[in-house]
């Protein structure tokens, strides 16, 4: 397996400094129900973002299949359409957090093609069956 | 603090809500998974009924009232025909995970990289993912949404640079991922001044442009062809078509892209030399290594040359592609045509030197509009009328058909370069075209159906006159020959100075110079000074080159040209062509309305025309804009203000019409008005008022204006 390291540059730098592999070894499955991390910032981005989503009595859905390029892809292109400009960072960072999970689960299962839904219900209503 | 999250073999769902709602959502997860349930929620959209025999969902509380956002990722094993390799999949998921939120805007480049994985090593793989990673910190950064230190966004711009140098020296550095990442480095440069950063960002742009790296390998195929020459065994007439793309490659102009014709002799003999192996040709091993540089050398440059276009014309890479494509439809189409279809071919063959020359050019545009219209329909193309076998009608109809949606695409790339280019509404950009594609035509006539004389000479430069643009009259003295008693002879005129000013010359001021506060290039200006009522067909057709070139390089505003036209309209040579053919004129004349119309100008006044009524301010203003107060446009009558401001009503919301900053005891009041809104309305005001200057201009110029 290709492993390559970029380091060195920026190590004083805790922000920007990277280890990169190029490729990395597909990482182990949690099974079961967890609690997932989450930033502060990502925190109220998410809280922005459901707030808007609600006041406007707006349900966004979206279910898309294909290879996670395409499916990042067309999950970003989304969230921004759902919000107003001025909520576009929010949206961003969200949408940072979101594939940051898609790509840990699609490297854990080392699969190319993905189902993926997306859906803001407003009372609770969960989604249709998977 | 997290989200709660389910995750099983193939799926992963991902319940995100408000910080306040987590405890409930984790609790409905953890039951979720306990239950391996989540494929079952529906029933919790159920208000708890339609259970059965299924899990106990009412066990579940509060969700009703959560708003949650449900992410739902599964494995779908059964998708992908045409699955990518291990290596490349993980590859494209750094390169997602590095893009982030930017997933969307780099998906091209991503899909590129991923696509040629096996040609990088291990440690270039890596370097591209840094060099998107950093590209979205930089990019957030200039977004405000990562707060670093100047001596952190030093360090990330240097690194960036590192990896870009790096990648360009190694060759592999894509020009879409290279034309992403410059533009927000040099933003950040400039943002947070660190100049040794932007003067490396120069020298990499300078030494890794598209021309510099054409020009390297122009040199290095004219050494190889020299090298093929060398050899005795080259056959003779591959030996001719070098020499002769030698002698074209040495009047190649550095910093330029090689123009069609040169291309397609160089595909002519990349052809040959690959199709000497079939023809069973023996040649040494030198010459043949030789031909095979040629091959490899024709190549890059061809692939340099349509970087070279896209970056002189600024358009995409694709961009080009698409236009070099449609050029090649066209070619196919010119000699599909029966050989007496003189007509179409012409204007195929001028659409295609325009396309050359600049695709995004109004010429270009103009061209391609002119074919766009031709081949519309078989009817108008006259394919029905040709007296040609069905065969060949049939084999026409059949290279039109994708043409004609071609030739859409390729106009509306034009269009929307030339309206972002310089910034106006599309429609104005049509309206242009338009305009200087009846100025095409009006100079075609001027050759064609005027006699033509010898060329007169225009009138000398003076930097103070301008001929007044009144109708001449056969009695009056010729303004284009002030100083000089015969118009034909070839005699220069003298310029008139000081007091020699004839009769017919006024001074130049804003009134009658009415574009002269509307930024002109240099080249611009100098016609300006030269502009005159011509007298000649030459000088007509002249004039109208100039209006032209103006209306191309995007220099003229409405009120230059609605001057420029009018001196073109009164012109003899104009008046006899109006004699000969008044519908033609007349149209020019709707074109000219059409640009200069307030809707889609980008010159004109904003739609809520406000005119100030004060009367001092209006002389003050006219005498700052140079202008005779007394010759302006008649006041509308305004509303009755119901606060009793009368005729001249301030910034009252009541008439909402008229304001009068200088008597606000004149109006109604209103509260919501303040001073900051009245500053701003004065702003607008001197604004429109320099509009409307140069509408008066118009308007006190020749009177078919």
């Amino acid at each position: 397996m290709l492993n390559t390291t970029l380091q060195n540059r920026t190590d004083d730098l805790s922000v920007i400094s990277y280890e990169k592999t190029a490729v990395e070894e597909p990482c182990e499955i949690t099974l079961g129900a967890f609690v997932m991390e989450m930033s502060d910032e990502v925190e109220a981005s998410l809280k922005t973002v459901i707030d808007y989503y609600k006041d406007n009595a707006l349900k966004p859905r979206l279910d898309v299949l294909g290879n996670p390029l395409e499916v990042c892809s067309t999950l970003v292109t989304k969230i921004l359409t759902t919000l107003p400009e001025t909520h576009h960072a929010q949206g961003k960072t969200l949408a940072n957090f979101l594939i940051q999970k898609i790509v840990e689960f699609c490297r854990a299962r080392q699969c190319g093609s993905i189902h993926f839904k997306f859906s803001f219900e407003r009372n609770g209503q969960a989604m249709e069956a998977a | 603090m997290g989200c709660p999250a389910v995750e099983r073999a193939d799926d992963l769902l991902i319940v995100m809500t408000r910080n306040g709602d987590k405890a409930e959502v984790a609790d409905i997860a953890g039951k979720l998974a306990k239950m391996w349930g989540f494929q079952k929620q529906r029933h919790l959209t159920m208000d708890g009924a339609g259970g059965g025999s299924e899990p106990d969902f009412t066990t579940i509380t509060n969700i009703a009232q959560t708003p949650t956002i449900h992410a739902l990722v599964s494995a779908n094993r059964n998708g992908d025909a045409e699955p990518l390799t291990l290596d490349q999949q993980l590859f494209q998921l750094n390169l997602i995970a590095a893009a982030g939120d930017m997933v969307a805007d780099l998906q091209h480049v991503i899909e590129q990289l991923v696509a040629n994985t096996q040609d990088y090593t291990p440690e270039q793989l890596g370097q591209f993912v840094a060099l998107i990673e950093n590209h979205h910190k930089l990019t957030m950064v200039n977004e405000g949404r990562l707060a670093l230190t100047s001596e952190q966004i030093k360090i990330l711009g240097d690194d960036t640079m590192d990896l870009l140098e790096d990648l360009a020296k190694a060759e592999i550095l894509p020009d879409s991922l290279k034309e992403i990442v410059i533009p927000v480095l040099s933003k950040t440069a400039a943002i947070f001044n660190i100049p040794d950063l932007s003067a490396r960002i120069e020298k990499f742009e300078k030494d890794n442009s598209p021309q510099t790296k054409l020009d390297k390998e122009i040199i290095a195929l004219k050494d190889a062809m020299t090298a093929l020459l060398a050899q005795d065994d080259l056959p003779e007439k591959m030996r001719e078509q070098i020499e002769e793309m030698l002698e074209k490659l040495e009047t190649h102009t550095e910093g330029e892209p090689l123009d069609r014709e040169t291309m397609k002799a160089l595909k002519e003999i990349q052809a040959a030399i690959q199709g000497m192996d079939q023809n069973g040709i023996t040649l040494s091993s030198e010459t043949l290594k030789a031909l095979e540089a040629i091959d490899t050398q024709i190549e890059k440059v061809a692939e340099l040359n349509i970087s070279a276009r896209a970056q002189k014309f600024n358009i995409t890479v694709a961009q080009v592609k698409s236009i070099d494509a449609y050029m090649d439809q066209l070619e196919t189409l010119s000699t599909t045509l029966p050989a007496e279809e003189i007509g179409l071919k012409t204007m195929i063959a001028e659409t295609i030197m325009a396309l050359d020359e600049n695709p995004v050019s109004l010429k270009a545009l103009t061209q391609t509009e002119k074919l766009s219209a031709a081949i519309a329909t078989p009817a108008t193309m006259g394919i029905e009328k040709m007296s040609q076998p069905k065969a060949v009608i049939a084999a026409i109809a059949a290279v039109v058909a994708p043409l004609q949606s071609q030739t859409r695409f390729v106009e509306k790339i034009q269009v929307d370069t030339i309206a972002k280019r310089d910034n106006v509404p599309t429609a104005h950009v049509r309206e242009t075209s338009a305009l200087y594609s009846s100025l095409q035509g009006l100079k075609a006539a001027v050759v064609a159906t005027v006699i033509p004389t010898p060329p007169a000479p225009t009138t000398g430069r003076n930097d103070d006159l301008v001929q007044h643009e009144k109708p001449h009259k056969s009695s009056d003295q010729p303004l284009a020959t002030a100083g000089n008693s015969n118009p034909t002879e070839d005699t220069p005129p003298t310029p008139a100075k000081g007091s020699d000013v004839p009769k017919n010359t006024i001074l130049r001021t804003p009134a009658n110079d009415a574009g002269g506060d509307v930024p002109t290039s240099p080249q611009t200006r100098e016609a300006d000074d030269a502009v005159t009522v011509p007298q000649t067909p030459e000088e007509l057709k002249t004039h109208i080159e100039t209006l032209m070139n103006r209306l191309e390089q995007s220099t003229a505003s409405p009120a230059e040209v609605a001057r420029d036209a009018a001196i073109i309209m009164d012109s003899e040579t104009m008046q006899q062509l109006a004699e000969k053919d008044p519908e033609a004129v007349k149209d020019l004349q709707r074109k000219i309305d059409a640009f200069i119309k307030p809707e889609t100008s980008p010159f004109s006044p904003p739609p809520h025309q406000h005119i100030l009524a004060d009367t001092t301010l209006h002389d003050s203003l006219d005498k700052s804009f140079g202008l005779d107060p007394s010759n302006k446009p008649e006041t509308p009558t305004n509303p009755v203000c119901p606060g009793g401001g009368g005729k001249s009503c301030g910034p009252c919301k009541a008439c909402d019409a008229f304001d009068d900053v200088a008597n606000p005891e004149n109006h109604g009041t209103d509260p919501s008005v303040d001073i900051e809104s009245e500053n701003a309305t004065v702003k607008a005001e001197v604004e429109t008022r320099q509009q409307r200057y140069r509408s008066d201009a118009i308007a006190n110029g020749p009177s078919i204006f």
